[in-house]
């Protein structure tokens, strides 16, 4: 046993100690990224710089789904990346639970919706075409009808989105654009109003069916502001739509619409919307898709869901 | 032999050794991170990165306890079903989990059909799909249009229900090309349940009381909500024979809707594999062995079995 091969046997423990190390760390580096990169975030076409960026400075917290900050980012940069594709102006109404959302909040429309759409609509030139992306179940049917008249109001083209859904208050919204983009599975609604949570021609049938001295007072009331509420929806549909249809057709269309032919659940899909004389497009673009793909990055991760 | 010589090679095996863990250890916690990747976009990307063979994390997990060791081992046994049936596999399995809120109990909701949407809009138009329900039934309107994702996907789509899929999960299924069920799993009537202030009651209920009792002495709400649960049965009776259109002659289509969606049965009467076959669906007897197993990760919960 000679020295030379002593310190050889040494070198070699040594390399392969320095090795293993060297394994360790990589490991830890991979680790580290893939835990923060892989679960939530998709694959980003176009920006991994920015991404990648936004990654580093989250590596040290241990969480593998994106903060809110990061959500909120990701969207505001497709939203940008739309207008910039389509020479538009974004605008969004989104009703839907968020990874931070309380778990019994249900979102609908507000009148807070209204007042930010409505200043984000004054604030967009008279002269740029609006694209508004629509998803909601409806809410205050008050709060809908301003948005729809400020888009209804706006001079250049307005074009409205529905990837999936715009029912009851939504669907107003919806008939006030020039031009309506709308998936084969994407559905709009009646716009019956609800008197009491019941639909306001039910309501006013009830003075037909009943001797009116047997049906309750509240009824009756009801029953009369039913009336009303259906006059005033349906003379609101006929004005939405009434420089994009003679008059005629808006007649029909409103009482189609209001007139309690169908439960308040039916869905309006794409070819009755079509069929009725809306000035509806088949598919949306595919950045929509992607903005609504933000909102899956919860996963699984919502209660009792379990999605493949 | 020499001490010297001896300390070396145990030190040369230490180091083989520490390096050869140290390589699994990064193997194995890159295919757990691709996994959770697949999991989370659908597998679009296919398996690409997922080798079965390389280490022990392709063997199932003896005691899986946290979310994403079940999720992975689910999401292995679903790229499983569609290497071996050449689809894709879509799943809404309504089942409590590990991380199911207490008191929450599964059904399908809006965010279902979001999801379910933006995977069906995913897959090629040429590749059959192969859609796994198992569900309690829920929001009609969303079972609806998630029927109208199937019913237009332009190849064939199976649905399979190894247990259960009542009210709304039969609605699907009857838009499918074809149902696989055993002889034991069952699909359900699909008639609307209306709310009323005292609870759900089937709409075919409230109609028939409206005809039994003398309308004087009904309430008011009743006599309103009848008109309401008469649009709701035309409103599932036409969406029925639209997703059976193509399948069976209008006639016969007609008359399954009415079965069907009539409220002739209470909303709990398993339709079992006969009877869906006699009603004219296309229906194979005989789940794939690999679903099963699938179930298997759903048994983890410490929940017991609820019924629908």
């Amino acid at each position: 046993m000679d020295e030379i091969q002593i310190i050889l046997a040494f070198a070699i423990v040594a390399a392969l100690l320095m090795s293993s190390f060297t394994n360790f760390y990589f490991i830890r580096y991979f680790v580290g990224r893939f835990d923060v990169a892989a679960p939530g975030m998709k694959p980003k076409q176009t920006d991994d710089s920015e991404a990648e960026e936004k990654d580093d400075g989250e590596e040290e917290t241990t969480s593998s789904l994106p903060s809110k900050e990061q959500i909120l980012a990701r969207r505001a940069q497709l939203v940008r990346e739309l207008e910039e594709e389509r020479g538009s102006r974004v605008l969004t109404l989104i009703h839907r639970k968020e990874p931070w959302s309380a778990s019994d909040d249900e979102p609908e429309i507000v009148l807070e919706d209204s007042e930010a759409i409505l200043q984000q609509v004054r604030e967009t030139p008279s002269d740029k075409p609006i694209d508004f992306i629509v998803h909601t179940e409806g809410g205050l049917t008050f709060a809908a009808d301003l948005m729809a008249m400020a888009l209804r109001y706006h001079k250049a083209k307005v074009t409205v989105m529905v990837p999936f859904y715009a029912m009851s208050d939504g669907t107003y919204l919806v008939l006030s654009a020039d031009e309506i983009m709308m998936e084969k599975c994407s559905i709009l609604a009646p716009v019956e109003p609800l008197i009491d949570d019941m639909p306001a021609n039910a309501v006013m049938s009830i003075l037909k069916r009943k001797p009116i001295e047997t049906i309750s007072d509240r009824t009756i009331l009801l029953a009369e502001s039913a009336r009303m509420e259906a006059e005033n929806a349906k003379e609101f549909v006929k004005w939405l739509l009434i420089d994009k249809m003679n008059e005629e057709q808006a007649t029909q269309v409103a009482n189609f619409l209001v007139g309690g032919f169908m439960a308040s659940t039916t869905p309006i899909t794409l070819d009755v919307a079509r069929a009725i004389g809306l000035n509806v497009v088949e598919g949306v673009p595919e950045k929509v898709h992607q903005l609504f793909e933000t909102i899956e990055f919860t996963g699984g991760l919502r209660p009792g869901k379990q999605y493949q | 032999m020499d001490p010297v010589e001896l300390t070396l090679g145990l030190g040369l095996i230490c180091a083989t050794a520490i390096n050869s863990t140290a390589l699994l250890y990064t193997l194995s916690r890159l295919s757990t991170s691709d996994k959770t990747a697949n999991q989370e976009r659908d597998g679009v990307e296919g398996s690409s990165g997922f080798e079965p063979t390389s280490t022990n994390v392709s063997e199932s997990p003896q005691h899986p306890t946290t979310k994403e060791e079940i999720l992975a081992w689910r999401q292995r046994i679903i790229q499983e079903i569609e290497k071996e049936r050449g689809t894709r596999v879509i799943t809404m399995i309504h089942k409590k989990e590990l991380w199911t809120e207490p008191g929450k109990d599964p059904e399908i909701g809006i965010e279902d059909t979001e999801t379910i949407l933006q995977k069906m809009r995913k897959v090629p138009l040429e590749t059959p799909v192969d859609f796994i329900i198992h569900t309690p039934g829920g929001y009609a309107l969303a079972a609806q249009m998630m029927a109208m994702a199937i019913k237009f996907h332009p190849s064939k789509v199976t649905v399979m229900v190894p247990f259960y899929a009542m009210s709304g999960g039969s609605l699907m299924s009857l838009a499918a090309g074809e149902i696989r069920m055993e002889k034991y799993s069952v699909l359900g009537p699909v008639d609307p349940q209306v709310p009323t202030p005292d609870g759900m009651y089937p709409a075919g209920s409230i109609a028939t009381l409206v005809k039994m009792k003398p309308i004087q002495n009904i309430t008011d709400r009743m006599i309103i909500m009848s008109d309401v649960a008469n649009l709701e049965i035309e409103n599932a009776k036409a969406f029925v024979i639209w997703l059976l259109q193509g399948k069976m002659d209008q006639e016969q289509a007609e008359r399954v809707a009415d079965f069907l969606a009539r409220g002739y049965m209470s909303h709990a009467t398993p339709i079992t594999l006969d009877v869906a076959r006699a009603l004219g669906l296309n229906v194979v007897e005989g789940i794939p062995d690999k679903v099963y197993e699938l179930f298997k990760t759903f048994a983890f919960t410490g929940q017991p079995y609820r019924r629908p």
